[in-house]
């Protein structure tokens, strides 16, 4: 026996033997220590192993890999890779508004509206049709009260079989309102009256508001939540879906696994297949953008979302030759120009000029904006010519088009503006975030246009913490550049106006360019029109009313260039066409997984 | 020397605290806050109102430091129960590691107590006995049976800040220790070979080498083994060998258990190819150093006299360099390897970055990102004790390794 331990190859047996076990122990899961897997459901009924019944669907008892005789293939798996994992299953908890867990989310959640990919119009989802002033779902009552009325589909089933029914409605509707919830009550909070049927739910607001078109974008199931702690026994797990998979496996750190709905109430509108046609799909975390690449050349993944720099777009698109095919999108995020009117600015520049029309408009006409979309975004989409444009295009006029890059009008303007602020030189101070390489290029940009013209110009960037910090929230800036948000419906649109409301100063409001705003150099007709105008937007749900005072105010602020739309940041999606059937890119906070029950794998 | 021990660790307790205050006090004044990013949508104003509130950042940044403090050092109160359950309801890997760490543990404290041999076979049994006791301590840490403390929630809404640590630094070690053990196996007999065949060809072409690797950015050397071990590799040979990312493919549990509820060979191949690129990229760099650390300090030892002398006497020259030279070369050697043991608890930021590995690392830098100081504050401690800890497990082996060393 001493002879055999003496020996060194049973030594270094051994020593490996316990490294080997320790080293597979350390990071296995298999006891749920970073797993999550969805609960279980109560009532598993029996046919939810055969796909649902449809003339095309196949018949026999299966949950994969099944052709049909005609249509799409059913089965296989798709990769989505990702930069960012999700903190959180839950979106209405902390955590739960970060865009990943939207991107997830779609394969398990369902409400009232999504967002078409191919219009980009609001379209719906759980209830027959959306309601509108047109279509009697939404009634302007006598007493100045508005109801909405929602038709629930009648084949509309959470995953364990039990109907989706208004009682969801109003328990979503009652978890989104209770006081311990640290969630966005808007709109949810003026609903004073609700009426609750097996498959309608209406509810009346205090006044009229288009921000109805939003809400009820989640429903949650009231059988599976009510009675838990909705805040920390929903953060890991799911509860019944109602969308086309369910979850499967949560790999923390690692991937999220989702796998058929097998009681997924939609079928394909093209060829009446039953939906999904995949049996699973995997979300994969990979922080780095060039390991993402790395692994779609690989094939490792499918489906890429990356951030759309342009040497990225130009390294997939060199793969198209090989089966991958690129979406360039125009994005909803747009970047703007902007000009503070508080009495901060003169803390970043003594000399600022801001109040003075003719400077801003001089300022417009420096502004090369073809030059900077070639430079930022290799010329792949056009310049904004209004904040109306990513999302809402068919409202917009493209007001802020009468600014075309002209030098000899800006110098123009300049010397107008000269004369009537008393002043033989005109200064510029230009702040943006210095960790975005797109605002740091356009502030580069910037240098030699407006020496062009010759305003004595100066760069001041700032870490984004401090910028979107302490910046915004004084109104420290001259000559400033970010971007907002825009969402699609005439919601999305009006929410836009409220940015630049003039009774609204931050913090309470978004008005951070202080136009108009009692501390304002602007205070004038145009600003005391657009509060009006505001403040209608925000009382009406009638298109006819609507379009007309959008596209008002949109001109007030191009004639008055409170700020100048630049351009709309790319979205960039890249899939496997070779691979992978039925993907569109969905450039709204939809994203590219918006359509996700009809992708179907081609090469099976 | 258990009186040096106790003296270093209340050393390595003032130097956590005074760590924490100083961390705590530059994530307060850097200017941001966890809320931020909520800011510029108004609507979501009252939202930030109640979690300001709910998180206590209303409260002045000493406030906020106590309650973290007090927080960070009190155990939660886990259902016996629920303890129980984990115990004996799910045997699986880590059980059985347990368990058997357990017996070997017994068996280690009981014969230092009563027995005193120094046979092989003791050694050897020594040498299982520490890792085994490693692998129980982290096993209870990590599937918290017996003990967890309230170290809070996190900013980011991704729950317990305990369990993340934990459920990452499981992974952080997977990685950590497999590169270490790539690192020492090839660097050390590397540098010793080098010594021993000092300016021969092999000499010269290893010091270029590891001149090479060690002067290289780690993301490069990460990137390269990505472009040509995972991607170009299998084009040439139509064969996926390596992953570009993650820690197992996402079937990895469809591939079946083995015997005991060990991972089955389909399993333990998987982890291989995800293992293998990330811990070869730490493991270059690290490699490159102990081996010329590991040379300079032979090439010192091998011209001392008592070495003369060992040859001299006329001992054969594998024990000359094994059991004379080495040993004592390998002291400065304990110093690197100890600071690298306690720096892996912090991750590797870098390179889990890379290769998408769920480790303490990128744990780290998403808190960053989001100023979710509970985690920050948590993993800037944890490397500070694995710091503390492992400096002191330095300093006794310095004096397994030297008998002259004394701990007064």
């Amino acid at each position: 026996m001493n002879r055999l331990w003496r020996s060194r190859k049973v030594l270094w047996l051994a020593v490996l033997l316990a490294f080997a076990m320790i080293v597979t122990a350390c990071g296995d899961s298999d006891e749920g220590g970073d797993e999550t897997t969805a609960a279980p459901t109560t009532e598993a009924p029996e046919e939810t192993t055969t796909a649902a019944p449809t003339t095309e669907a196949p018949v026999e008892e299966t949950t994969t890999t099944t052709e049909p005789e005609v249509g799409k293939q059913y089965g296989g798996e798709v990769v989505v890779a990702d930069d960012q994992e999700p903190p959180t299953l839950n979106s209405f908890v902390p955590g739960g508004d970060n865009f990943i867990v939207s991107i997830v989310g779609q394969s398990y959640w369902a409400g009232v509206q999504e967002i078409d990919g191919f219009t980009l119009e609001l379209i719906p989802e759980l209830v027959t049709e959306l309601p509108t002033v047109g279509n009697g779902g939404v009634t302007v009552n006598d007493d100045g009260t508005m109801t909405v009325n929602y038709q629930i589909r009648d084949e509309a089933i959470w995953s364990d079989g039990t109907p989706i029914s208004g009682d969801d409605f109003q328990f979503t509707l009652d978890t989104i309102l209770d006081p311990d919830l640290p969630v966005d009550k808007t709109t949810y909070e003026d609903i004073v009256s609700t009426d609750v049927g097996a498959k309608t739910f209406s509810y009346t607001l205090a006044q009229p508001t288009a921000l109805y078109e939003l809400i009820f974008g989640q429903i949650i199931p009231k059988h599976d939540v009510e009675g838990s702690d909705f805040t920390t026994d929903w953060n890991e797990t799911m509860w019944s879906s109602a969308g086309p998979f369910v979850l499967d496996t949560w790999q923390k750190g690692e991937f999220i696994r989702v796998v058929r709905n097998e009681n997924y109430w939609k079928v394909d509108a093209e060829t009446g297949q039953q939906l999904p046609f995949l049996d699973s799909v995997v979300f994969r975390f990979i922080p780095e953008t060039e390991s993402i690449i790395t692994a779609f050349r690989g094939r490792e993944v499918d489906v890429i979302q990356p951030p759309p720099a342009t040497e990225t777009i130009e390294a997939l698109q060199a793969l198209e030759p090989e089966g991958a095919i690129v979406e360039v999108l125009s994005g909803p995020v747009w970047e703007h120009l902007n000009f503070q009117f508080g009495p901060k600015r003169f803390d970043r520049n003594e000399n600022s000029a801001n109040e003075n029309l003719n400077y801003r408009k001089g300022v417009a006409h420096t502004i090369n904006k073809d030059l900077i979309v070639d430079e930022i975004l290799a010329g792949q989409v056009e310049p904004l010519n209004s904040f109306l444009e990513p999302v809402t295009p068919t409202i917009s006029t493209g007001a802020w088009s009468q600014y075309d890059y002209n030098p000899t009008k800006a110098m123009e303007y300049f010397e107008l503006a000269k004369g009537e602020l008393g002043v033989d030189e005109l200064f510029t101070v230009f702040s943006t975030t210095s960790n975005n390489d797109a605002r740091v290029k356009l502030s580069e940009l910037f240098v030699n246009m407006f020496e062009e013209v010759g305003v004595t110009y100066e760069n001041q960037l700032e870490d984004s913490q401090l910028f979107f910090g302490e910046t915004l929230d004084n109104g420290i800036w001259d000559l400033g550049e970010w971007a907002w948000v825009g969402s699609p419906g005439f919601s999305g649109a009006i929410s836009l106006y409220d940015l630049f409301d003039p009774e609204s100063p931050p913090p309470d409001g978004g008005n951070y360019y202080r136009w108009g705003t009692p501390d304002s150099v602007a205070i004038d007709d145009a600003t005391a029109r657009f509060a009006e105008i505001r403040d209608e937007l925000n009382t009406s749900v009638d298109p006819d009313v609507l379009i007309p005072l959008m596209q008002e105010g949109e001109q007030i602020l191009a004639d008055q260039v409170v700020i100048f739309p630049l351009y709309a940041r790319l979205v960039t999606a890249a899939v496997w066409g070779d691979e992978v059937g039925g993907f569109k890119h969905n450039p709204t906070q939809a994203s590219h997984t918006w359509n996700l029950e009809e992708w179907y794998r081609v090469d099976l | 020397m258990f009186a040096y021990i106790i003296r270093r660790l209340v050393y390595g307790i003032v130097t956590l605290f005074a760590l924490s205050l100083v961390v705590f006090m530059l994530i307060q004044f850097s200017g941001g806050t966890p809320l931020d990013r909520l800011k510029l949508n108004p609507r979501m104003q009252p939202v930030i109102a109640q979690l300001t509130e709910q998180w206590g950042l209303d409260k002045p940044w000493y406030e906020q430091y106590f309650i973290w403090l007090k927080n960070f050092v009190t155990p939660i109160d886990i259902p016996a129960e629920e303890g129980l359950t984990v115990y004996f309801g799910k045997l699986g890997v880590r059980s059985w590691v347990a368990i058997a760490a357990f017996v070997v543990a017994v068996g280690y404290a009981i014969a230092t107590f009563f027995v005193k041999i120094e046979a092989n076979w003791w050694r050897t049994y020594r040498a299982f006995s520490i890792l085994v006791v490693g692998a129980i301590a982290f096993w209870i840490i990590k599937s918290r049976v017996v003990f967890a403390l309230n170290w809070g929630e996190s900013f980011r809404g991704d729950g317990a800040v305990w369990d993340n640590i934990f459920g990452a630094a499981g992974n952080t070690f997977r990685l950590g220790l497999t590169a270490l053990a790539i690192a020492l196996i090839i660097g050390i007999p590397l540098g010793v070979y080098q010594a021993i065949r000092q300016y021969s060809f092999f000499d010269q072409l290893g010091t270029m080498v590891s001149f090479i690797t060690f002067s290289t950015p780690i993301f490069i050397i990460g990137v390269l083994l990505q472009l040509i071990l995972a991607y170009q590799l299998e084009r040439w040979t139509g064969v996926k060998v390596f992953y570009v990312a993650g820690m197992t493919s996402s079937g990895y549990a469809e591939l079946g258990r083995g015997i005991f509820g060990l991972p089955s060979l389909a399993q333990l191949g998987d982890v291989i190819q995800h293992l293998t690129l990330p811990a070869v990229s730490i493991a270059a760099i690290s490699m490159a150093g102990y081996s010329r650390f590991q040379r300079a300090s032979m090439l010192e030892v091998m011209h001392s006299d008592y070495l003369r002398t060992a040859k001299a006497k006329g001992l054969p020259r594998r024990n000359i360099i094994v059991k004379h030279a080495l040993r004592n070369a390998m002291i400065p050697i304990v110093t690197l390897v100890s600071l690298d043991i306690a720096t892996m608890i912090g991750g590797a930021i870098i390179t889990e970055s890379i290769f998408g590995w769920p480790g303490v690392g990128r744990l780290y830098i998403g808190a960053i990102n989001a100023v979710d100081y509970p985690t920050i504050m948590a993993v800037v401690l944890a490397i500070g004790a694995g710091v503390v800890v492992m400096n002191i497990i330095a300093d006794i082996l310095y004096g397994v390794l030297d008998p002259r060393v004394r701990y007064d």
